[in-house]
This record gives C-alpha cells, sequence and structure tokens, in this order.
C-alpha cells in the first residue's frame, strides 16, 4: 500500500481565472485523490511501500488506516485526510491477488488571507488492482520474491463540488475525473529478522478536459527489523516490527491546453520512519513521513510537503 | 429415600472385597496388554514435522497453519517460525498424505522440505511389504533400509510394538516412512 510520494506531486493546470496564483495549492494538493493505497496486502511489512508477497490472506483481508498530510508555502497551507479501506483477494494460492480500494477524504487548502476552502468528506476514486508472482526463492529462514502489479483508477469521486465562492478547483475535488493505468515491479527480501522490499512504478494520467498531467515515475526502497519477539518461536507471538522507508517519485510537468504549467512536475523524496504490531490476524501500524532534505525539487512554487502521519490496521479474515 | 432392601444391596455391592478389587486391576492390565500400540496412551498414535523454506514473514505463518490445519487427516498444527517448520499431529486412525501436506505448504506460499513421522504401533508383514500398524485400518509402509532391517530382526514375529521415526513419502495411496530410529515398547 502506497503512501505514494507520486500522488504527493501530482501536478496540475488551471483553466479557471485565479490559476496562476492557486496553481501552486492545487499541484500540490492534487495528490491527494490518489491518497489510496497501493495493493500492499495484508500479509506484512513494509507500511508505506509494496510488497512482493502475493500470500497469507486466506481468501481474504482488509486493510484500512487514517492519513494526514500536511503542506505549506508562501501562500497557506493545505491539510489531507484520508481513510482508504482496501481489500484483498487471494484469488490463486501464492500466485494472483485481485483486490479494491475506495478512499474516504476530505481535502482543505488554507490561504494565507483566511480564505478556506473545503471538499468536505466523501469517497474518492475507486482502485482495482491485480498482482502476480513472478518468482519466488525460499531458504531457510529466508525468501526471495518478486511480483508484478497492473492498477486502474476509476473516476468514482465526485469532480463538480462547489462552495460559497463557486466550483473548487479541480485538484480540491474528491475525485481526479480520469481512469489511470498503472504498473508496477516489486522485490521483497526476507531474511531472519531483516526485511527489505525495492519497487518502482509507472502511473499514467491521460489527458482530460484539455489538461494532461505529468505521468509519475515512483520508487520505494524500505528496510525492517523484528524487534520482538527476540526468538519466534511458535505462531502466533506478540511481533514488534521497526521500518525505515525511502519513498520517492517523479512527476512529469503539467500540460493545459498544450500550454506547460511552470509550477507543476518535479522530483520528491521521503523518509519514512514507522512501527508495526502484530499478533495472529490483526496488524497495527504507524508511521510518519517528511522529506529529505535537499533530495525535494519541485518546479516553480508549488506547496512543499511538511510531513505526513498515519496509522492504521489489517486484519486477516479467515 | 432408599428401601431397606436397597440399602442391604448397596452394603453388599458398596464395598468392593479385596478380591474383586484385585480381579479388576488384573482386568485392567490384561486389556492394557492387549491394547493396540496406537491406543496405549493419549498421545496420538502419529505426530511429525515439515520442513518450512522461506518462513520468515510471521504474519503468513496464519495462512500457513490455516492450510495445514484444513487437511481432513490433521489434528492439530503448531508452526515454529524461527525454527522453519510446522509440527502436526493425525487424527486417529488416519494416516498422513505427505504430496498433500507439501501442497498445502506452496499453497501457503512457501517450499515444503523433509517430513519427518513420528509414529507407534505394531509391525506386521504383508507380502513383501512391511507395515506398521497405527490404527484401526491404517497403515504406514516401512521403506526398505538398514534400520527397519535391524527393526525386523529385534521384532521377530513377536508382534511386538514400536516407536519408529523417519523421513516421510506419499506413493500413490500409500506412505512410506524410511526408518532413521526405533524403540521397542
Amino acid at each position: 500500500m502506497h503512501d505514494r510520494p507520486k500522488d504527493e506531486i501530482r501536478g496540475c493546470a488551471m483553466r479557471w481565472e485565479t490559476r496562476r496564483k492557486v496553481a501552486p495549492w492545487v499541484a500540490a494538493v492534487a495528490v491527494v485523490a490518489l491518497a489510496l493505497p497501493g495493493p500492499a496486502l495484508a500479509n506484512g511489512p513494509p507500511i508505506q511501500s509494496e510488497t512482493a508477497f502475493t500470500t497469507g490472506l486466506n481468501g481474504a483481508a482488509v486493510r484500512s488506516f487514517a492519513r494526514v498530510m500536511r503542506r505549506s508555502g508562501e501562500g497557506g497551507e493545505m491539510t489531507a485526510f484520508v481513510v482508504p479501506v482496501v481489500v484483498p483477494y487471494e484469488a490463486i494460492d501464492n500466485r494472483l491477488v485481485l483486490g479494491l480500494g475506495l478512499p474516504l477524504l476530505t481535502k482543505t487548502l488554507r490561504m494565507s488571507d483566511g480564505t478556506e476552502r473545503s471538499s468536505g468528506f466523501g469517497i474518492g476514486d475507486l482502485m482495482l488492482f491485480g498482482k502476480v508472482n513472478l518468482f519466488h526463492h525460499d531458504e531457510h529462514q529466508e525468501t526471495f520474491r518478486v511480483a508484478g502489479k497492473l492498477g486502474l483508477t476509476f473516476p468514482t469521486g465526485a469532480t463538480r463540488i462547489a462552495d460559497g465562492t463557486g466550483r473548487l478547483p479541480r485538484p480540491l475535488q474528491r475525485g481526479t475525473g480520469t481512469v489511470n493505468p498503472s504498473v508496477l515491479l516489486v522485490a521483497t527480501k526476507l531474511w531472519r529478522r531483516f526485511g527489505l522490499n525495492a519497487d518502482v512504478g509507472y502511473t499514467a494520467y491521460p489527458e482530460w478536459g484539455g489538461v494532461d498531467r505529468g505521468d509519475v515515475l515512483n520508487y520505494d526502497v524500505a528496510a525492517s527489523f523484528r524487534v520482538l519477539p527476540w526468538v519466534f518461536r511458535s505462531f502466533p507471538d506478540h511481533q514488534l516490527n521497526i521500518m525505515l522507508e525511502l519513498n520517492g517519485a517523479w512527476q512529469g510537468s503539467t500540460y493545459a491546453n498544450d500550454v506547460e504549467d511552470p509550477s507543476s512536475g518535479g522530483h520528491i523524496l521521503f523518509v519514512s520512519p514507522g512501527l508495526q504490531y502484530i499478533y495472529d490476524t490483526v496488524l497495527v501500524e504507524a508511521s510518519f513521513q517528511v522529506p529529505v532534505p535537499g533530495a525535494t525539487s519541485l518546479a516553480g512554487d508549488q506547496l512543499t510537503p511538511d510531513w505526513t502521519a498515519l496509522a492504521g490496521v489489517r486484519w486477516l479474515i479467515d | 429415600m432408599s428401601s431397606p432392601s436397597t440399602r442391604r444391596k448397596s452394603r453388599q455391592t458398596g464395598m468392593k472385597p479385596l478380591a474383586l478389587m484385585l480381579l479388576e486391576v488384573l482386568a485392567l492390565a490384561i486389556a492394557w496388554s492387549a491394547a493396540p500400540a496406537w491406543a496405549d496412551d493419549g498421545e496420538p498414535a502419529v505426530a511429525g514435522s515439515i520442513e518450512v523454506r522461506g518462513l520468515s514473514c510471521p504474519f503468513c505463518a496464519r495462512g500457513l497453519q490455516t492450510k495445514i490445519r484444513d487437511l481432513a487427516w490433521v489434528a492439530d498444527v503448531t508452526v515454529y517460525v524461527d525454527d522453519g517448520r510446522a509440527d502436526f499431529t493425525v487424527r486417529q486412525g488416519r494416516v498422513p498424505e505427505v504430496n498433500a501436506l507439501q501442497t498445502a505448504v506452496r499453497d501457503a506460499g512457501f517450499t515444503p522440505g523433509t517430513t519427518t513421522l513420528r509414529a507407534r504401533g505394531q509391525v506386521e508383514r504383508s507380502g513383501s511389504d512391511v507395515l506398521l500398524v497405527v490404527g484401526e485400518g491404517a497403515r504406514l509402509v516401512l521403506a526398505a533400509g538398514a534400520q527397519r532391517d535391524r527393526l525386523l530382526d529385534e521384532v521377530g514375529s513377536s508382534g511386538r510394538s514400536v516407536r519408529v521415526e523417519g523421513t516421510a513419502q506419499t506413493r500413490g495411496e500409500r506412505t512410506h516412512v524410511t526408518v532413521r530410529s526405533y524403540r521397542l515398547l
């Protein structure tokens, strides 16, 4: 399940008359529309990145969490609150997982002059995904796996929300209005009490309403360590994992009617420490993201990310 | 309230004469000695463990546990994560199917290794086969090998009960055990 930095920097071109003023905010807020987590499964770590595991679900699982994202700049600040619910299903044992996810979210843009605009709370865009195991090699107390994932996001979120001053800017809407395909390759190495995950993905954003948002190339690296139990005897046992993730993304510029938005696109990199507690069929986790100093380079005068906080639960259904 | 005749009867049968008690003890001893090896205590006649490679994801152990437990002949299962193995006990009157066990491990997302069985029963010859009777209609085939031959030499035709340990494979519908060690009971 991705806390996609790619989403964080999703650019957006403006067609309304205040476009120049609002553009930086909007570019920053756009992201939230796809704060829907990726297809990370309920079979364990990492928190913000993807896993190559396609097993352990026993048919079904549920993942949900609450995420708060904050960005700020000279003009004010943006806060997004997202609660996605993701249900993966192990369609073919150890081979294929299918799933869907639907976020509930609200986005609020508070300008420096005190003006506030909010989308209100509601559903966002629906995501369907499939993840297939491509490679699998096991040894005693270690495993290496590679998986590929295809995803499609459907525009089920509202795109015509208005407040007292008129229709909200498109990035403040809860939906994106487009069908967005994505592909991702992920590798996972687990040995003894250590885990290492790496993934790279690409998401295409088709043109809609004269706006062509830049596609996103994202990448994640996550390292985890089992703190407790020191020796994992019989299952179940109380388990505590710590992890450190790097979540990066690069996005191309946005074009509106073939004109490039100078305040769109760029690169962003987060460092994300996290904690995970697991017992039997329940996993509780928390993670905090901050941008890596010097590694974030957003074009123009977009809002810059301050932090992201996440707390959630995953539950295996027998 | 009981009648006088009932009380009298109760006195007659309520206090067991010493001879009667001794007879009961003797009968129990005979019954115990005549009982098949698989029924001589509360432990399962057959138990075992399977090596599970790739078991580095404790959260995934849940799936492994469930898939093994779903096998009809499995009475109980415990997954030992750091040891990389799953221990199981077999239902009374059943024998483990190693191929099904390995499939369950694969379906759970791991790679099965060696399956080891510990079985208690009586050695029986059937044609060229040497069988270990572990329950009513439940038989394991003792595969040819030096340890099995030693076992046969010791058991002879006495039909003694033994406890064997060895690696297991299922060929066709029969589970074969290559004896690594044994103990006469």
